[in-house]
């Protein structure tokens, strides 16, 4: 592949203070934004001031202990959500760079996802009750559902740029998004991603069926900690889709920054409205589906890609 | 500190309610989400999530108890109220917020010595009972271990004994359900009702001869619980919101429209459809008692005489506990909310159980 560009392929390093507020601001307006369509659903009014006052209350809680808890993986598990979904955010070029441009991305991006595996599970696990246990175990068992589709469809639009690093993912975008071509990974793409947020329909290892499920038992800060990670996940998740399969920063006359918010912010709007559109999706149903279905459908989508990668005479 | 109490003042504008309905007392809890959804007050769905436990009717000793382990349960901020009048709701709320706006000025310990340990004991929410084996051994906790038992899959497993309920998001009053889990599969189950029989009429306000919006209202309510068990809010949110202007005295006929297109969505769902397929609940299975439920709810919303204005019956504990059995919790919950037992009609102590 040629460079990319000349100019320096990451932002300045001040950035790395930078994102975490910047996704916590977009986690923030996500949040304000499904309340006010809640409230609507109910007939009550909507409360811009509803992302601060959820958190105030959170921070002024007091913070739980149950008896017999496994507090470190408890405590642990909670933490390790927000932060593994900054470190994933490092890859997402906000714009035309990234905070860091690593030559595979898309590896770590996946790597720092995966954690949420343990996050959630531990959360379940420690406070030694039954329902955060099967909340935790339910969210394994949707874990074993998504996670082979998602790395198919993370996989494709690799393969259609012949590279790893989400710069080059983008640059190869220039003629066509990736999303005409491999349309079935994209979409693929979005379902593991709210999956993997465990946001709705895919919300049953929180589900209000369980009492909250792994999270059941966590109040004040933990709770805060844990539902905070939960969204920064999902917009850091649907937001790669934006450079995997969008084009990036690409698009006439506004500035590439713009565009990868509008893209993000229309992507994020669309995962809002389709959890309104269905109920919960239990992991037992969902795992049918996905490899049923998805599993196969992705590989053929890999496969065209490959053939279309070829037939242009790369990979050579 | 000024922050803190800027911050209890912002989130006391808001305050997560733990509502614990009572058999008997429908009418309160009715009263109650009524004016929580009004308020936009979002409903907590465990202790550890909620700042004001509120008690919607007269608690008996059973419940009574089970209400001191929840308030144990909560963290700080926290107030407690009981709402027996429905005419009080709206000024106890009130008065929740206010406690909750300036409980650093309340309570001046709070914020001294560090957090209070908070002990969880108990079934009330479905935590671990660990009830069985144990033996004279020191245990975690003084917690009893689980037991051992073969799977449907003839593995052996841990047996873990829980209590379902009473205090449940979208649970029937006063049901408590207990079980003995492998997994999230129910292997024996054993339906109760706490303190049955105390709130003498049936279903609060709803007269035996129940009218077209009555009948219309009890569907929606039991409508809304059912799309809370099964995770789909949006739908849940519109028929409460229905319910209560029915029940604030709209015309059966002036929300016909909205009604029927809120059963027309549920029942177009193929997500819904294909979610609540083969679970079986006793004579008949989860899928047609939602469409019985819709299809009831439609024609009270057409002004069509009641299905069945015969007398109420107590509702079936022991052929409840044996339709949960063999399902898991998830499908549990769904049989539950699809059955809706009526435990405002269970008249004395009773329980059943099922192996």
């Amino acid at each position: 592949m040629p460079e990319p560009m000349s100019a320096p392929a990451a932002l300045p390093l001040w950035w790395v203070v930078v994102l975490p507020f910047l996704l916590v601001a977009v986690a923030a307006a996500v949040v304000a934004a499904d309340a006010s369509l809640t409230a609507r659903a109910r007939g009550a009014r909507a409360d811009v001031l509803l992302p601060v006052r959820e958190a105030g209350r959170l921070l002024v809680g007091q913070r739980r202990r149950t008896v017999a808890a496994d507090s470190v993986l408890w405590r642990a598990g909670g933490a390790v959500l927000p932060v593994a979904a900054v470190l994933a955010g490092v890859v997402l070029p906000l714009g035309l760079r990234p905070v860091a441009d690593l030559s595979v991305g898309v590896v770590w991006f996946n790597a720092m996802e995966v954690l949420a595996w343990a996050a959630v599970w531990m959360v379940g696990w420690g406070p030694n009750s039954a329902l955060g246990l099967v909340g935790g175990y339910r969210f394994v068992a949707q874990g074993l559902a998504y996670e082979l589709p998602h790395m198919f469809a993370i996989i494709t639009a690799a393969l259609g740029a012949e590279s790893l690093r989400p710069t080059d993912i983008v640059a190869a975008q220039r003629g066509l998004w990736f999303v005409v071509i491999m349309p079935v990974a994209f979409v693929v793409y979005l379902i593991s991603a709210t999956a993997m947020a465990f946001w709705g329909p895919f919300d049953a290892p929180v589900g209000r069926d369980v009492a909250g499920g792994a999270a059941a038992e966590l109040s004040g800060v933990d709770r805060l900690v844990f539902a905070g990670g939960r969204r920064l996940l999902l917009v850091v998740a649907v937001a790669l889709a934006v450079p995997l399969f969008l084009g990036g920063g690409a698009g006439p006359w506004l500035p590439a920054w713009l565009w990868v918010a509008v893209k993000t912010a229309v992507l994020l709007a669309l995962v809002l409205l389709v959890r309104r559109r269905f109920p919960t999706i239990r992991a037992d149903r969902f795992t049918e589906v996905a490899w049923i279905v998805l599993v196969p459908l992705t590989i053929v989508q890999a496969l065209v890609v490959a053939l279309l990668v070829l037939n242009r005479g790369g990979a050579g | 500190m000024d922050l803190r109490r800027l911050l209890l003042r912002l989130a006391a504008a808001r305050p997560h309610v733990l509502l614990v309905a009572l058999p008997g007392a429908t009418e309160a809890r009715l009263a109650v989400e009524a004016e929580l959804g009004r308020r936009g007050w979002p409903a907590a769905v465990s202790p550890a999530d909620a700042d004001v436990l509120l008690v919607a009717g007269p608690a008996g000793p059973a419940l009574a108890a089970v209400v001191g382990r929840v308030w144990e349960q909560m963290p700080e901020p926290r107030v407690r109220v009981v709402v027996e009048v429905v005419a009080d709701v709206s000024g106890t709320l009130d008065s929740a917020a206010s406690q909750l706006a300036s409980w650093t000025a309340a309570r001046p310990e709070y914020g001294g010595p560090g957090p209070r340990e908070q002990e969880h004991r108990g079934p009330e929410h479905g935590g671990d009972e660990h009830g069985g084996h144990g033996g004279g051994m020191e245990m975690p906790g003084g917690l009893p271990m689980a037991d051992l038992g073969e799977d449907r899959d003839g593995l052996m497993l841990d047996r873990l004994h829980v209590a379902l309920g009473p205090v449940l998001p979208d649970w029937p009053a006063g049901l408590v359900l207990r079980v003995e889990l492998q997994g999230d599969v129910i292997q024996e189950a054993e339906a109760e009702v706490l303190d049955p029989g105390r709130g003498g009429s049936s279903r609060g306000d709803v007269p035996a001869a129940e009218d077209a919006r009555h009948a219309a209202a009890r569907h929606l309510d039991g409508l809304a619980r059912f799309l809370g068990v099964a995770g789909w809010a949006d739908p849940a949110a519109r028929a409460r919101r229905l319910r209560d202007d029915l029940l604030a005295g709209a015309e059966p006929a002036a929300v016909r429209g909205q009604v029927h297109a809120l059963t027309a969505r549920v029942r177009r769902s193929r997500t819904l459809r294909w979610l609540v397929r083969g679970i079986p609940a006793g004579e008949r299975a989860v899928a047609a008692r939602l469409a019985d439920r819709l299809a009831a709810l439609d024609a009270a919303v057409d002004g069509a005489p009641p299905a069945q204005p015969g007398p109420s019956r107590p509702p079936d504990l022991a052929a409840l506990a044996r339709a949960v059995v063999g399902a898991e919790l998830a499908a549990a919950r769904l049989v539950v909310a699809a059955v809706d037992p009526d435990t405002d009609l269970v008249a004395e102590e009773r329980g059943a159980r099922h192996a």
